[in-house]
């Protein structure tokens, strides 16, 4: 396969036939395509009838179409073992119902608008589905390998060959939609990655959620390598992105940045250093939500930054380094958070004394929520500082905390964590000069009953914390 | 307190506060000013209002959501629904469609949420036979139309 565009698909990028849609096009139809009514016999006007007296017919087209899109699934081209009907994507299965529901479902666009690609024999196949049936919809494409999209230079062909180029279906195909693309997820390693981007010239105006995925790829040889990004997206209503071992892309100058950032960094040991975080962190003023997960493998050997960073605008953050809360500690104590009010820190590791999280929570005054799932003893240094500073006087930690999650790594509830829990309800639920009443806490395990109704005559809402996974803040959890 | 009047005629004196949680109610109350009167709710029948201001009561002081949130964020939620909601939704069919089509008429979008949620939570993961029972459809496609999903479907298996 040649390694880069053909001159006659280059010269018609916004023709449908670019893709060489034509002699053996999918077959994709259209509310257009079903009978009129009045071709009907009289057996499917006698069983349209029927339907359209049910109770489920009484629910406005409007609404039909909201419910049909809240299952919505990304549209695979699907393998041939995966094409039963049970297997085939959601909206194929309601446009499949009756001939009312299949009108509603071609018709609405949005349906149609998720797509998973994996390799470039189905680019014909997507292409064509958007533009029968999308209208001009934003779209959200997932890449799920690009290394499938890479054309080798040979042949002849040899294992350590690499691959750069990308076969010109796909440059083409992201040239043409780029535009129209609101949500783009990628999987594949930096060269991949530059190599999509480098070549397009045109502004991912729609684009609002970014989403890069680091995948090892074999003809990389040295992965410990943290390349410069050499191209600059521009994205001027960009919103949220994430990050799973891929650097912050350049932005130009009219683009959005993100404020709505999740990164996971793996440090030392895997392409980032603690400078490169603060670098990325500088670069990311605007940020309101961040979901930082830090994997730290000992202890650095590369230096931190001395100068503090600034996120004025962050509001929301979920901070997570397993193993390692001493290095959140410093992580944060490296970091100027005026406006921080929701903290969420899950796993948050072996902290006997509680210092580490101590150091953390003296760096964000204005806090309001916070979420931790710690040791038991961790929890209760905590608590005995929001009652009591060190020298055991006075209380000033986290002035304006309203609510409280605590999830404990314990099966059962203990005397002192109840009695810690009550002292602290006494001290911080009545109003008093410069501190906010605490309202709320949510605890898993549960305590008794009348443990709570204690709690509750001091003045603090008691609810149980599902056992289970952490949760997200929802301002996390809905962009991201 | 509000009276609001059913389709059939019965009326139910409510707190204005959970009568707000409709925004036609609210938009009604805004534009005619305090008033002894009954809101006619002529789309509603007496034994769904019931239900309606049930869930209007519990939800009463939740924050009213952001005034920006549009359809698209609406889609990106999950289809979880409150455990207490999903109890108050527990009914049969009609009562369902019923609450769906009531929520959409008194512009209660939480509300129509939690119905569309679980009127889809009932349909995913079914084949379109197995929806056709569920709510009592019958086929009704023409043997053509047969013919074209049948080929539609082709797209989706592996080239």
């Amino acid at each position: 396969m040649s390694s880069s565009p053909s001159p006659a698909l280059m010269s018609i990028p916004n023709s449908p036939s670019a893709l060489s849609i034509g002699d053996n096009a999918p077959v994709v139809c259209t509310a257009d395509d079903l009978c009129r009514e009045d071709q009907l016999d009289e057996l499917t006007r006698s069983n349209a009838a029927h339907n359209a007296r049910l109770p489920v017919a009484r629910l406005p087209d409007d609404v039909l179409q909201t419910i049909f899109e809240i299952n919505s699934q990304r549209i695979p081209v699907m393998h041939s073992a995966l094409g039963t009907p049970r297997g085939m994507p959601y909206q194929m299965q309601v446009s499949h119902v009756c001939r009312h529901w299949r009108r509603l479902a071609l018709q609405t666009a949005t349906l149609w608008a998720k797509f998973a690609v994996d390799s470039p024999n189905r680019l014909r196949s997507i292409e064509h589905l958007i533009l029968k049936r999308t209208k001009g919809t934003l779209l959200d494409i997932l890449i799920w390998d690009l290394h499938r999209f890479l054309v080798r230079p040979g042949p002849p062909y040899h294992f350590r060959d690499r691959a750069s180029k990308l076969t010109p279906e796909l440059a083409l195909f992201m040239e043409k939609y780029l535009p129209q693309i609101s949500a783009l997820s990628i999987n594949g390693c930096d060269d991949s990655v530059n190599s999509l981007f480098m070549g397009q010239h045109t502004s991912a105006q729609a684009l609002v959620t970014l989403r890069l995925t680091w995948r090892f790829c074999p003809n990389v040889p040295d992965r410990s390598l943290l390349s410069e990004n050499p191209y600059t997206l521009v994205t001027p209503n960009l919103h949220s992105i994430q990050l799973n071992s891929f650097t912050l892309p350049k932005f130009s100058p009219c683009s959005r940045m993100p404020t709505t950032v999740r990164a996971i960094r793996y440090v030392e040991t895997h392409r980032f250093t603690m400078t490169h975080l603060f670098q990325e962190l500088a670069c990311l003023t605007e940020v309101k939500a961040l979901d930082y997960v830090l994997h730290c493998f000992g202890q650095s050997t590369t230096p931190w930054p001395a100068q503090k960073h600034q996120l004025p605008r962050l509001s929301t953050c979920q901070l997570e380094c397993p193993r390692h809360p001493e290095c959140l500690a410093r992580f944060v104590q490296l970091l100027s958070l005026p406006n921080l009010r929701w903290l969420s820190l899950p796993n948050f590791g072996v902290d006997i004394s509680g210092d580490s999280l101590l150091a953390i929570l003296q760096c964000v005054p204005m806090l309001a929520h916070l979420s931790i799932h710690t040791l038991r003893r961790t929890i209760l240094a905590m608590l005995h500082r929001l009652v009591l500073n060190a020298d055991n006087v006075q209380m000033t930690l986290l002035p304006r905390l309203k609510t409280l999650d605590l999830m404990i790594m314990s099966q059962s509830s203990s005397a002192n964590l109840r009695e810690a829990i009550e002292r602290l309800a006494r001290a911080r639920c009545h109003p008093q000069a410069g501190v906010t009443p605490l309202e709320k806490l949510s605890i898993y395990p549960s305590f008794k009953d009348n443990i709570v109704e204690n709690l509750e005559s001091l003045g603090l809402t008691v609810r149980t914390l599902p056992n289970g996974p952490f949760t997200r803040f929802p301002a996390l959890e809905c962009t991201l | 307190m509000i009276n609001l009047t059913t389709s059939d005629n019965e009326t139910f004196t409510v707190d204005k506060k959970v009568a707000e949680k409709s925004v036609l109610i609210k938009n009604m109350l805004e534009d005619v000013g305090e008033s002894d009167q009954a809101i006619p709710l002529p789309n509603v029948t007496a034994s769904v209002l019931k239900k309606v201001l049930e869930w209007c009561e519990h939800h009463k002081d939740d924050p009213a959501p952001p005034e920006n949130e549009d359809k698209d964020d609406t889609r990106k939620r999950t289809t979880d629904i409150s455990e207490w909601d999903q109890k108050f939704i527990a009914v049969d069919q009609e009562m369902l469609f019923e609450i769906i089509l009531a929520a959409n008429y008194l512009d209660i979008k939480a509300l129509l949420d939690v119905g569309c949620k679980t009127v889809a939570n009932m349909i995913k993961g079914k084949t379109p036979e197995e929806i056709r029972k569920l709510f009592n459809i019958v086929n009704d496609f023409t043997p053509e139309e047969e013919a074209q999903i049948k080929k539609e479907n082709e797209w989706a298996e592996d080239r």
